[in-house]
């Protein structure tokens, strides 16, 4: 009996292990395409994230980046490489990658910018605000409507006023301090012409810090549409410019011939090797001609500076010769 | 039994969770707007091709003046197709002497970076008074070799020998034939009389076909290129002469009562079609080689003349006045029914089929001057290709349908041109004095 009963145990445990693998490897095998069918790019922007974020953490310019860069690429970035490589940048950039996988966040490359390079860098200015950058503008802001108004006479006086609440927040208001104390001394030397000058000129400064803090707070998207609109115009006209088509290869000039061509572009302007057709024209010389473009354009022009993303895109470049009639 | 279910139930439900959770936070990632971008117009409108010259071997002074020369031809004979836009050869970062003529020995970067999508390497070696060539062409960007090439040859036979090579590089890119093997004939009258004259394709190798000093018109090629009929004076009166261009002279000689006049020669068989005033007023009728009438194709009051076959030989467009004014129609040769194309001005001439059979250049009045159109068959999508140029007239399309040979007054005195199907590139084709016109491109 009870060798019995151990043995329908037993089979019954066999049972129920079958199913268990089964079950689990068709739910895996599901899942994996799943995956595959949705995110086709999945695996190769997680491989370039990290090859991208190093590079902004140096924080080498545009030119000096392409010299990591240059081995991704097969064929086209040959020439223009060879003359920017600088070895000891890229041996430098050879033993971080693997800690700086984790930090992908656009603000932590910005503080080191000034360190190295701080010429190179003209509309990052308000760098050394950057360092918290979290706490400089919320007392900013305050100041801010208070500069809006137009009672500016009142503003000069309250700064010296305010002076003594210096121990309050002493290390975020040292360059306004800076400034404050400047001020004093020109409104006691100069004239109120020039107060109101440099008055302008903090305006100025506090709106720039705004706006970056917008572009850090809300997010590159709302601030950046007009910058990414002329970086979109410019690639378009790059792209133009390479895009030779025989216009007898492809039946005249009045053919409705389209291919879509999805391209990315990293920050330095270097078109990712995996471009793909979301739709091809069904013409092979016009399709070939397409890729053919988009090679002889690259590198393409660096993204803007606003634009805080490693990579842009997928973009779908639409390839119509429209322009022919 | 009871708890194996029960882990059943908890594994497949931590599986399905984690499906879920893997669909909520991976698109993150992946379900960014995609943006696009609009690239409407090429720069170029050509394929731009770099030709190098050859690598020759030995390396004295003779053998490179024949690598020059042939590269500068085969750039020539390419250019002449309107597909290539010929890169300059000051920005070559290439020399072939140096580098090599196979795949494996150029860097194709240095060709891609000037623009190239294309390259022909030659390497030509000199042996006594033969030349052996080696041509190929590749593909810049993908280093591929579309088109190799090795011919043996005399000094003398290098035009010979590039334009075998030009359409292999043809056929390969297009899929089509080339028409470098074509010739032109036409109309000249610089010895003072309009005699007729036959050149290559590109103008070169001129030779005149009639010494009878008197007046030769509309000359027309059979298809297969070996027989020539065209009108002549030679007798007093419009005939038409039909001459065999191969071999010993001989040919026929047509002659009805009125005039005979602009033969046109059936695409596939050995007759031809031509414009007869037997009847009273000229009608067009359907003749054999030798000159027999198979038979009367127009049954009309007014002129018919200049018939042009359709290229599967099922139609002819042909001039009429029925309407009052020359204006194109179309005869179908099987249901006898007649299609008028044209209704704009009030006269249009010269009507001529392109080889691919979809569309038909004509010569148009406008504005007191003739120029050169394009229209579909059924006579929509017209569109004009010369312009501001003097008149223009008699069009004639290459045997592969890209390029059009018409005649033009825009020098002064008529001379033979070609532009592409598009009209553009028009250049002249050859300089003699004196008129020529009338071209007509052999198949």
């Amino acid at each position: 009996m009870y060798a019995a009963n151990d043995y329908l145990v037993r089979s019954d445990i066999k049972k129920t292990t079958w199913a268990l693998t089964i079950g689990s490897s068709a739910v895996m095998h599901l899942l994996f395409f799943v995956l595959i069918f949705f995110f086709p790019g999945l695996g190769q922007t997680k491989k370039n994230i990290p090859a991208i974020i190093d590079i902004d953490l140096v924080s080498v310019t545009e030119k000096e980046i392409q010299t990591p860069d240059f081995d991704e690429y097969d064929t086209t970035t040959d020439m223009d490489a060879l003359d920017q490589v600088e070895p000891s940048e890229s041996v430098d950039q050879a033993e971080e990658p693997v800690q700086q996988d984790k930090i992908y966040e656009p603000k932590t490359y910005q503080p080191l910018t000034p360190i190295e390079q701080p010429k190179n860098y003209k509309p990052l200015k308000p760098k050394p605000e950057l360092i918290q950058p979290e706490k400089i503008p919320e007392p900013k802001q305050k100041q801010a409507p208070e500069t809006d108004p137009v009672k500016r006479p009142q503003i000069e006086e309250i700064k010296p006023i305010e002076k003594p609440s210096r121990p309050e927040t002493p290390k975020i208001k040292r360059s306004l301090k800076k400034r404050t104390i400047k001020k004093e001394q020109i409104a006691r030397n100069k004239k109120k012409r020039q107060l109101t000058d440099t008055f302008r000129q903090l305006q100025q400064k506090v709106r720039i810090d705004e706006a970056r803090k917008r572009i850090q707070q809300v997010g590159e998207k709302k601030s950046s549409v007009e910058l990414m609109d002329i970086y979109r115009a410019e690639v378009m006209s790059r792209i133009s410019r390479n895009w030779a088509v025989s216009v007898q290869m492809i039946g005249g000039y009045e053919t409705n011939l389209s291919a879509i061509l999805v391209i990315k572009i990293m920050r330095n302007g270097y078109i990712q090797p995996d471009m793909w057709f979301e739709k091809t024209s069904g013409n092979d010389y016009f399709d070939e001609c397409a890729i053919k473009a988009v090679k002889k354009s690259n590198p393409l022009p660096p993204l803007p500076s606003a634009y805080l993303r490693p990579v842009y895109g997928p973009v779908g470049l639409t390839f119509t010769p429209s322009g022919l009639k | 039994m009871r708890i194996p279910d029960l882990k059943i139930k908890n594994i497949s439900s931590i599986i399905v969770s984690v499906v879920l959770i893997s669909m909520c936070v991976l698109p993150a990632d992946a379900q960014r707007v995609i943006d696009y971008i609009d690239i409407t117009n090429p720069y170029l409108r050509k394929i731009p091709i770099a030709i190098p010259v050859f690598r020759y071997t030995p390396e004295t002074s003779p053998s490179k003046n024949i690598a020059t020369e042939m590269t500068q031809v085969l750039s020539q004979t390419l250019e002449f197709t309107g597909f290539f836009k010929m890169l300059s050869k000051k920005a070559f970062l290439e020399d072939l002497q140096k580098t090599g003529i196979t795949g494996s020995s150029l860097n194709f970067k240095n060709w891609t970076a000037i623009g190239a999508e294309l390259l022909v390497t030659g390497g030509i070696h000199v042996q006594n008074k033969l030349v052996v060539v080696e041509l190929r062409l590749f593909d810049t960007f993908s280093g591929r070799l579309l088109v190799g090439k090795k011919y043996k040859g005399w000094h003398n036979d290098i035009r010979k020998i590039v334009r075998r090579f030009c359409n292999e590089v043809i056929e390969r890119l297009t899929g089509n034939k080339g028409f470098f093997d074509s010739q032109i004939v036409f109309v000249s009258s610089h010895t003072g009389h309009k005699e007729i004259y036959t050149c290559d394709f590109d103008g070169y190798n001129v030779k005149q076909i009639t010494f009878n000093r008197s007046i030769n018109l509309t000359p027309a090629w059979s298809h297969d290129k070996e027989w020539l009929a065209y009108t002549s004076y030679a007798r007093n009166k419009p005939d038409l002469y039909i001459r065999h261009m191969v071999g010993k002279k001989r040919g026929f000689y047509v002659s009805f009562k009125g005039h005979s006049i602009t033969p046109a020669w059936h695409p596939k068989r050995l007759e031809f079609a031509a414009a007869l005033s037997r009847p009273g007023n000229s009608e067009l009728y359907l003749l054999t080689r030798t000159g027999k009438i198979i038979k009367r194709l127009t049954y009309d009051w007014g002129i018919d003349v200049s018939p042009s076959w359709s290229p599967d030989g099922k139609s002819i467009a042909f001039v009429s006045n029925r309407s009052g004014n020359a204006h194109i129609y179309i005869y179908g040769i099987n249901s006898g029914k007649i299609k008028r194309l044209t209704y704009e001005g009030k006269y249009n001439v010269s009507p001529t089929w392109s080889p691919k059979g979809d569309r038909v250049a004509f010569c148009g009045r406008m504005n007191e001057r003739f120029n050169i159109y394009v229209m579909n068959v059924d006579g929509s999508r017209k569109m004009q290709l010369t312009r501001n140029s003097g008149n223009n007239e008699s069009p004639n399309w290459s045997p592969d349908g890209n390029l059009i040979v018409f005649s033009s007054t825009r020098t002064g005195k008529s001379k033979i041109y070609v532009m592409t199907a598009y009209g553009t590139d028009q250049r002249q084709l050859l300089s003699l004095s004196g008129e020529q016109f009338d071209p007509n491109w052999s198949k």
